[in-house]
């Protein structure tokens, strides 16, 4: 294993409660450099980095924020493996990091408890010493250090500081192999039940490898966990034969109603005795200098969370960040702009006519070029979405639109993913792991893409700038062009309240799931984490366009530029053309202005017919005329159509297959990107009628499609790996095509029948 | 409806009322946390468990609690029904 052989037997492990400041420490331990994975089968993100200290290199591991070490799902469960070893792909931690924060000592230190059963070694890190400060709170750390058995090191990741003494510590309880003493904090009888359980297990598992450390031994902190999770996870962990499977439920049965006799009832027992613990080890170790006074973080919840300011700082600050995207973003577009447009005239000087400069000025660069330039629109919203989850504001707006939440069945918490995926459904998906109800889950996965991710504003902006007049409503206070984005943005909404509505009352029915959430101190989001979290999700954008849009384009290209045309229509204008252009020379040389201008018009009206029949010779021109009686109801040719379906890979490629599929014949002498993809379409025209190809109910329903599809492979994909199954990826494909099929066939009709 | 009739328990001059009860700023004593297994379990982790310090910092269902330092949502329901205990006498 690589991993293991580059750094010995040096891993350590960081856990700790959400909200710690977890990550933050990560990334100061770690730099920029982790790898984020999946561990197989779950749908537990497993991020690994590197941190050196003395020459030496130590494998850093980060496991997900939990409250508790009680596996209840196989989620849970992969970070007590981790912690005790049990799993392949990872070393065994030389040192467990245990994250506390000063400011939630008690609730902190239940979560050590249980660290320090698992028999490793072990170092407590303090955080957000400050804000405990900050509150009059005042911690004797080197006598609370001494009760519980573990070096505790006092850190501040963001200033960098305490980060040395940390690593020293590590590397100290790591040499020594210091194992703490597990605390005996149960009762008696308690330990006597889980001594007894222990041989049991032990000897029903002999002669079998599964379940047991790499010694043979079932670790103790399992054999707890199953008589403590009452219908656990631990159960089945064993895989064991139907008749000793019972057998184990009915000992556990017994051993509980004799432990309730006692005076232990399963599960209070747990928390009785880890809290007892907790105030035993911290007991004269906490002085509150001004406890009663209300901190400036309640003082600012007062507003943030009020019924009415709360709601409307909420719609302003989602209205101001959606602006911010906008205006921001315009002067690096242009600039990438203006430098597409250079390389391709540089290409284009260089090159002679043919088949090679016309698959890298139109193929490469037009396809790939019209993606590349929404990157600082995407980094933006990332940047701005890290930062308000970053600062805390993000558990406030799940407290406040748990009310909303809660009318379509769900609740607070599944906004946070629904509201990350308006930057990219991707990881807003992936944040719906938090929702415990699987079909509460399930709900907010298929409603997370209809929320307009990043990838659809190529398609808005371009149809929006081509298309809806720039035009100023109510004396400038609306812009039209604005109001179609956020019409766009809202028909999404909508739809995805309706579906979550009708899901939750038919195939996922079940009651309103609960809501309990912490809301985190307020604290200024860490820069470092905003711009790693930006510039990973950059990175995967311009590797998307770098392969994917990259391949598209070029089969786009390829299958519009051949096989040439020669059919004897296409000859006879091309004898045409010949003639007209020596007439022209004859013209230009007799001075006949008007004439020359004749003659200009009917090379031109010749150049776009000889376009439009090697368009339609095509091999994407004979395949594009077989779906067009499907997408012609939607106001569509063969060419958007064809664009569309090519974009199945991920949406924004349209932008790039309409690049390319207007560019081609096309006039290239005007500069690429943006502007000439803008006028290319401007100019499109159906071929029979001479009419424009678009119109404002045309782009609209090309808008309200992309607003509702479900083109995107990867959201499909991560779909079925967080669902388990291909069957809520293909439910989602269908219902999604579908919805938006119609709603873009609605928005035409209506358009059409408004317009005439 | 009236506050008297959902006093569940009122003995030594303290009153067990349901956590909704409470106004802003309001201090009260956890007495009990009922309703669904799995989600009490998990809140006696967060630390809301019987005879520890709540403040009231957002009335309202969901509300906003001060649970030691730190702050936690909650919607009081079926899930998870949560009785305090405050002096007699106070409304």
């Amino acid at each position: 294993m690589a991993i293991a052989t580059e750094h010995g037997s040096r891993t350590i492990t960081l856990i700790g409660n959400p909200n710690t400041g977890k990550s933050t420490l990560f990334g100061a331990l770690s730099g920029v450099r982790q790898r984020v994975g999946n561990y197989p089968g779950v749908t537990v993100e497993k991020t690994i980095g590197e941190v050196e200290h003395k020459g030496q290199k130590w494998l850093l591991v980060d496991l997900p924020g939990t409250y508790s070490l009680a596996p209840r799902s196989p989620d849970e469960m992969v970070a007590v493996d981790v912690l005790l070893g049990r799993i392949d792909e990872l070393p065994p931690p030389s040192v467990i990091v245990c994250v506390v924060a000063a400011n939630n000592l008690q609730r902190n230190l239940y979560l050590v408890s249980q660290v320090l059963e698992l028999g490793r070694p072990v170092v407590v890190a303090m955080t957000m010493n400050d804000l405990a400060d900050a509150d009059g709170l005042k911690l004797d750390l080197a006598r609370l250090s001494e009760r519980i058995g573990v070096p505790v090191v006092p850190v501040n990741a963001r200033r960098g500081e305490g980060l040395e003494t940390l690593k020293a510590a590590v590397e100290q309880v790591a040499a020594n192999q210091n194992c703490p003493n597990p605390p005996s904090l149960f009762p008696e009888a308690f330990r006597g039940e889980v001594d007894g359980l222990a041989s049991q297990v032990q000897a029903m598992l002999a002669g079998r490898t599964h379940g047991r450390n790499s010694d043979g031994t079932v670790p103790r902190y399992l054999v707890e966990r199953l008589l403590l999770d009452v219908g656990s996870y631990m159960q089945t962990q064993f895989a064991l034969p139907e008749a000793q499977a019972s057998e184990l439920r009915q000992t556990l049965e017994a051993a509980r109603s004799r432990l309730a006799a006692a005076g232990c009832r399963v599960p209070e027992v747990e928390t009785v005795s880890r809290y007892a613990w907790v105030s035993k080890s911290t007991e004269g170790l906490i002085e509150h200098r001004n406890a009663a006074a209300t901190s400036y973080a309640d003082r600012l919840d007062a507003v943030l969370t009020h019924k009415i300011w709360g709601s409307l700082i909420l719609a302003a600050v989602l209205l101001v960040m959606f602006s911010a995207v906008f205006s921001w973003a315009q002067v690096p577009m242009d600039w990438i702009d203006s430098g597409i447009a250079a390389i391709s005239s540089a290409v284009e000087s260089r090159m002679g006519e043919g088949p090679l400069r016309s698959l890298i000025v139109d193929g490469v660069i037009g396809g790939v070029g019209a993606v590349v330039i929404f990157l600082p629109q995407i980094l933006i919203l990332f940047l701005l979405l890290t930062a308000l989850e970053e600062c805390g504001y993000m558990a406030r707006a799940a407290y406040l639109m748990d009310k909303v939440m809660l009318k379509v069945g769900l609740s607070g918490r599944s906004f946070i993913p629904l509201l990350s995926s308006f930057a990219c459904a991707i990881p807003g998906v992936m944040a719906a792991r938090v929702i415990e109800n699987r079909r509460d889950r399930l709900t907010t996965i298929l409603i997370a893409p209809l929320m307009s991710c990043s990838a659809r504003l190529p398609v808005y902006t371009l149809m929006i700038a081509a298309f809806i007049p720039q035009r100023s409503l109510l004396g400038g206070l609306l812009h039209l062009q604005g109001l179609t984005l956020f019409a766009m943005y809202a028909v999404g909404v909508v739809v995805a309240a309706v579906v979550a509505w009708l899901l939750k009352r038919t195939v996922l029915r079940s009651a309103a799931p609960a809501f309990v959430m912490e809301m985190p101190e307020y604290q200024w989001p860490s820069l470092r984490v905003i711009v790693a979290r930006a510039v990973e999700r950059g990175l995967d954008f311009v590797k998307n366009a770098g392969t994917v849009i990259f391949a598209v384009s070029i089969l786009m290209w390829g299958a519009l530029y051949y096989p040439r045309a020669s059919s004897p229509e296409f000859a006879a204008i091309s004898e045409q053309m010949q003639a007209f252009e020596s007439n022209l020379a004859e013209a230009e040389a007799a001075g006949d202005s008007a004439r020359v201008g004749e003659i200009e018009e009917s090379i031109r009206t010749a150049e776009n017919k000889l376009a439009g029949i090697q368009q339609r010779q095509s091999l994407l021109g004979r395949a594009g005329r077989l779906i067009e009686p499907v997408v012609r109801p939607l106001g569509w040719d063969w060419r958007i159509g064809s664009a569309v379906i090519a974009s199945f890979p991920a949406r924004e490629v349209v932008v790039a297959t309409l690049g390319v599929i207007f560019d081609v014949g096309a006039d290239v002498e005007e500069d690429a990107g943006q502007e000439s993809l803008r006028s290319a379409m401007r100019n499109a025209t159906w071929p029979d009628s001479g009419k424009p190809l678009f119109n404002v109910p045309v782009a609209l329903s090309i808008m309200v499609f992309f607003a509702l599809c479900a083109q995107c492979i990867s959201t499909l994909a991560v779909i079925g790996r967080e669902t388990g199954g291909w069957q809520w990826p293909v439910f989602a494909f269908v219902y999604m095509t579908g919805l938006a099929y119609a709603a873009a066939f609605a928005t035409y009709r209506i358009g059409m029948l408004l317009g005439a | 409806m009236k506050t008297e009739s959902l006093v569940i328990d009122q003995n030594d001059g303290v009153e067990t009322v349901p956590l909704m009860f409470l106004q802003a700023g309001q201090d009260a004593y956890v007495s009990d946390v009922m309703g669904d297994e799995h989600l009490v379990h998990r809140l006696r982790e967060m630390g809301l468990y019987a005879g520890v310090p709540i403040r009231m910092i957002r009335p309202g269902n969901p509300c906003i609690i001060g649970l030691g330092r730190q702050r936690l949502g909650i919607r009081c329901d079926d899930l998870a029904s949560i009785f305090v205990q405050v002096p007699a006498r106070e409304f």
